[in-house]
């Protein structure tokens, strides 16, 4: 009886685990498009701090778009929190943008599911248009020249091995 | 009043003249149950239904001073007869016009004091269906067809567009030509994107350069009026909302009367020199193709699709209500910028502009009831 129970536990943990791989498998990735220029990177993050291109030169920069509406961003973000806990000796500088949402409702959901990501508040949308994104949440990853190399539309979990070589466009591009 | 203005007023005068088929309106009306192989899309003119839509708006967190704009049907012509709204709030209410682009829209205004503002409309259109045998075309005067020529911030008509238009109509040489053309390169290069939030943002020129024609009505269909501009013909976005089912059986081209909060679908027009305005909808076309079947459906001869690629080349099904043909509109009052288009209830207060797709804090409900 015990090794019954003991089975099917198991076995719901590894659909779970299943369930988890397929709902951040939901991604589509695409070459940044040629003839589309990227905008500058010139922003102000939530805490006031500035990032622009004489900062990050030499890093990859990953560029997500998110809001607390969007469940898939929401999926996504502690991944995307982990990558930036354990990148930090890696050049890899993630920059959240919260799309048309309020600055208060941003810090409130931050604060309350502890990260503590670079939240950049695209009040208009302004940012996410400059950057063509259609789809939630995006990522673009740029390079350590500043050259945007992958657009990637839907859940992605930064911390698996695919993602990692994604990241890997400082050494190549 | 405007040119532009006039001829939306002046399509009213022709109605009469239309064309009256007992066949079309038994087609019209019968809801189609039929299989892939059957299915039919046939709109046909000369039946007009009456509705009576209405937009509820509670905004749920305030700060400050709030501020709402509520479309309000503003298009009459031969196949939309905007009449009476009626309408309450525990705030500041006027009944507002755009006069150069001829836009209703209802704009209140709550004091930092009302702790609950809310307000609602209820608006009284006629529709009916249209198609290409219209006999008693719209004749425009030359300053209102050079108007649907502009270009606006959303559709410029230079550089990549007009180079992707005239790529397009190679080897057509009248305007119906032209624009079948162009309504044939949007069905076979763009696509029904629905992870595209609302109805799209109509950014042409980003989608053109990026190569990702993927979107929704307000994406697609602009592609097409950008690129008939482009090349000089008039055509103009028509910005609404889906009321009632189909009579033809598509869901996809269906409202839920009960709730549409999420029914906005823009539609187009073209301008053809002794036909007057054409009814265009290749997003429909594409919305069809992607969603209607489980399966994606690549080829506008497919029994499903065909029905709809050919009618909407000239026609569309009346159960729709058009709000306005506004690009770049600014808001009375507002702080915010102006709108690419006014398809959507829209509010404001100290923290800026709600995001009219996420109804948390900008709650709003809209249904339609047909009388």
């Amino acid at each position: 009886m015990k090794y019954r129970a003991s089975l099917c536990l198991w076995g719901i943990g590894l659909a779970l685990l299943l369930f988890a791989c397929q709902a951040h498998a939901q991604f589509e990735k695409k070459a940044w498009p040629k003839s589309f220029n990227a905008p500058p990177i010139e922003y102000t993050d939530l805490s006031g701090k500035t990032w622009n291109w004489q900062q990050l030169k030499g890093k990859v920069v990953v560029l997500n778009f998110w809001a607390t509406w969007c469940a898939p961003c929401l999926e996504e973000l502690p991944s995307l929190q982990t990558l930036q806990d354990f990148s930090d000796n890696h050049g890899v500088v993630i920059l959240t943008i919260n799309v048309k949402e309020t600055p208060s409702k941003i810090q409130q959901f931050v604060t309350r599911n502890g990260f503590n990501l670079p939240v950049i508040a695209d009040r208009q949308g302004e940012i996410a248009k400059k950057w063509a994104v259609k789809v939630f949440p995006s990522s673009m990853i740029v390079s350590a020249q500043g050259k945007p190399i992958w657009v990637v539309e839907g859940p992605v979990d930064w911390t698996s091995k695919e993602a990692s070589e994604w990241l890997k466009v400082k050494f190549t591009q | 009043m405007t040119t532009a203005r006039r001829s939306l007023l002046k399509g009213v005068a022709s109605m009469g003249a239309l064309s009256l088929s007992p066949l079309a309106f038994a087609q019209a009306t019968s809801p189609a149950t039929t299989p892939t192989s059957d299915r039919v899309f046939t709109p046909q003119t000369g039946k007009w239904r009456t509705f009576e839509v209405t937009t509820r708006v509670d905004v749920l967190k305030t700060d400050g001073v709030t501020r709402v704009w509520l479309p309000v049907p503003s298009v009459n012509s031969d196949w939309q007869k905007s009449e009476n709204s009626s309408f309450s709030s525990n705030g500041v209410t006027r009944l507002r016009t755009d006069s150069l682009q001829s836009v209703q829209m209802l704009y209140a205004e709550f004091p930092a004091s009302v702790d609950k503002p809310y307000v609602e409309i209820t608006s009284r259109v006629q529709t009916q269906n249209r198609a290409p045998t219209a006999n008693s075309p719209v004749i425009e005067d030359a300053a209102t067809l050079k108007y649907f020529t502009r270009a606006t911030s959303l559709l410029p008509t230079d550089g990549i567009v007009k180079t992707t238009a005239t790529k397009a109509i190679a080897g057509a040489n009248t305007d119906l030509e032209k624009v079948r053309a162009i309504y044939d390169w949007i069905v076979a290069n763009a696509w029904r994107e629905p992870k595209v939030r609302g109805c799209g943002e109509g950014d042409i020129k980003t989608m053109l350069e990026t190569g990702n024609l993927g979107g929704k009505c307000a994406d697609i269909n602009a592609l097409f009026v950008g690129l008939c501009r482009s090349v000089g013909i008039p055509a103009r976005d028509v910005y609404g909302l889906r009321l009632v089912p189909s009579a033809f059986g598509y869901k996809e081209l269906s409202g839920n009367s009960a709730n549409l909060k999420g029914a906005q679908h823009c539609r187009a027009e073209a301008y053809i020199k002794g036909q007057g305005w054409m009814a265009m909808d290749p997003a429909d076309v594409a919305k069809v193709m992607r969603l209607e079947t489980a399966e994606w459906i690549k080829s506008n001869q497919h029994p499903v699709v065909k029905p709809v690629y050919q009618a909407l080349f000239g026609g569309w099904e009346g159960n729709w209500v058009a709000w306005n043909m506004a690009h770049d509109l600014t808001l009375p009052q507002s702080k915010g910028d102006r709108l690419g288009f006014f398809m959507y209830p829209i509010g404001e207060n100290n923290e800026g502009r709600f995001d009219s797709y996420a109804p948390d804090d900008f709650k709003y409900q809209i249904s339609a009831r047909e009388i």
